[in-house]
């Protein structure tokens, strides 16, 4: 049974840099599978979450399980940056 | 050399500190813009930047709106959007649309994709809301065209409710049409069983007058040849025959004259009710010579009448409060007064007038007035008289203080205008039986 990994992404409006962050967490998503969740949380419809989970700026990734905070901030175009953050570093 | 380093530290924590304080400044809301140092001097970041009306617009707009990528997946969505779907905001954004849409709508939302991609497109579909349920929609796409982002902006339409008020709307049509079929089939009905009935009493009546004639003939005759044959009791018991064969006759003669009413009648045509006054006075003479009545009348309107039945009525009417006097000589006054399509006739006398709770009985046949059952007629005077009135699409009623005397009024159409002439021919072919 894998574990239920749920992305948080943080946006400000539709952005170019938002837009790119969408489709490429979307298609490491597809590539997890069904134990991948995504969620995307604009800032301006809810900081608080944004407050809650320390984000500053905008895009920014944030995945928490068992107690390990990963995040990446900024640029979130390129895919293997974002595997990595994840920790799905593969060949 | 150590005092530099400590001044390098300070110089560093202070730094560190407005840092700090800038960045708990942006926190809290304090902040207007974000200054980023550049080649040469700042480049500014305002916080609220000319778009956030927009944005508030956007937010705060009754309809759904998302903005999607070119592959369908919603990178936007309002709060609208949410509620619709009855989905947190974050599980809307970021999902494909597609996964919102109901499967029977699926085809339909793939052709509208296409050509809401390529320009603009609308279409009315279901989705699913989070909780099953089955919404109804209006999408209307357009997309900005180029590689601008987003690459389609949709605004998403509730039909729920129009869909609801429309179904309500439908039920009740029908529930009307229903109704009015049952009206209609009602009102057919009523017209068959009138005409059966006045079938029925028009054969009756004839029936009934010949062998009545036979006995009215032959008491006559009895009386003309055999008189001198007759005792005192036996010429009292013929007058008794005589008086009760006529008085049937006359009985036969109203019923027959009450249901002609509907079936001899004849289309409503402009009647000067003037002329139809006179004339009634002129058949009435001999009644009003005899009680020395005097009769007086306002000017009286044209309306739209059968004239034969308006003379009918009259005379009856005129009749009757000739008939029921009191100890002074009848006094009569007939007037009209206008009520919008209608002209409102009054004959006023000061007879005897009638009890109230007789002031409705009256209009029913054989029913006379238990007060003047000394009195002759046929006891159908009234009930022909609402009959006719009832044909022409009035009424009549009767006001009266017992002892003081009676106001009969009855309404006929006017007949002046278009109006009164659109009225003669809806009533014209709706004349029953």
């Amino acid at each position: 049974m894998h574990e239920r990994r749920i992305i948080r992404l943080y946006i400000s409006g539709v952005t170019p840099r938002s837009v790119r962050a969408v489709e490429n967490l979307k298609a490491i998503c597809r590539e997890l599978g069904e134990s991948c969740e995504l969620e995307v949380i604009d800032v301006y419809q809810q900081p608080r979450r944004a407050s809650e989970d320390g984000v500053l700026v905008t895009p920014t990734l944030i995945e928490k399980s068992q107690g390990v905070v990963r995040r990446l901030v900024g640029e979130l175009g390129d895919r293997r940056r974002i595997r990595q953050a994840l920790g799905l570093a593969r060949g | 050399m150590s005092e530099t380093f400590t001044e390098e530290l300070e110089r560093l924590r202070a730094k560190l500190a407005a840092a700090e304080q800038a960045l708990e400044a942006i926190r809290d809301g304090e902040a207007d813009a974000i200054l980023v140092p550049e080649d040469r001097g700042y480049r500014v970041f305002t916080l609220r930047g000319a778009e956030h009306p927009y944005r508030i617009f956007l937010e705060q707009m009754q309809e759904g709106a998302v903005a999607l990528d070119r592959d369908g997946a919603i990178v936007y969505a309002n709060r609208r959007t949410a509620e619709m779907l009855a989905a947190p905001l974050e599980k809307v954004m970021g999902s494909d649309l597609e996964s919102w849409v109901a499967p029977a709508s699926r085809s339909g939302f793939h052709a509208w994709l296409e050509q809401a991609l390529a320009g603009a497109a609308r279409c009315e579909l279901d989705l699913i809301a989070m909780d099953g349920r089955l919404v109804p929609v209006c999408l209307s796409g357009r997309s900005p065209g180029g590689d601008e982002i987003p690459a389609l902006c949709v605004v998403i339409t509730d039909l729920t409710e129009p869909r609801r008020r429309e179904e309500e709307l439908r039920r009740q049509a029908e529930l009307l049409a229903q109704a009015r079929q049952e009206l209609e089939r009602q009102a057919a009905e009523l017209a068959r069983s009138n005409a059966e009935l006045d079938q029925f009493a028009s054969v009756l009546a004839h029936d009934l007058k010949e062998p009545l004639r036979a006995v009215l003939n032959y008491a006559r005759l009895f009386e003309e040849r055999c008189r001198d044959r007759l005792d005192a009791r036996g010429e009292r018991f013929l007058a008794h025959i005589l008086a009760g064969a006529e008085r049937l006759d006359r009985m036969i003669e109203g019923l027959l004259e009450f249901s002609r009413v509907t079936t001899r009648g004849r289309p409503l045509a402009p009647t000067d009710a003037e002329a139809v006054f006179r004339q009634a006075c002129a058949d009435l003479r001999a009644l009003i010579e005899q009680t020395g009545a005097s009769i007086t009348h306002d000017p009286l309107p044209v309306v739209l009448a059968d004239e034969t039945q308006l003379l009918r009525v009259l005379e009856n009417l005129l009749a009757n409060a000739l008939k029921f006097h009191g100890a002074e000589p009848p006094r009569v006054h007939v007037r009209a007064q206008r009520r919008q399509r209608h002209w409102v006739f009054a004959v006023s006398d000061n007879g005897v007038g009638i009890e109230p709770q007789e002031q409705e009985r009256i209009f029913a046949p054989f029913q006379r007035g238990q007060a003047h059952a000394d009195c002759p007629g046929d006891g159908l005077g009234l009930a022909i008289a609402r009959r006719i009135v009832e044909r022409h699409g009035g009424k009549i009623w009767v006001e009266s203080t017992p002892g003081r005397g009676s106001t009969f009024y009855f309404s006929i159409p006017a007949a002046a205008e278009a109006v009164a002439h659109k009225a003669h021919h809806a009533r014209a072919g709706h004349r029953p039986g």
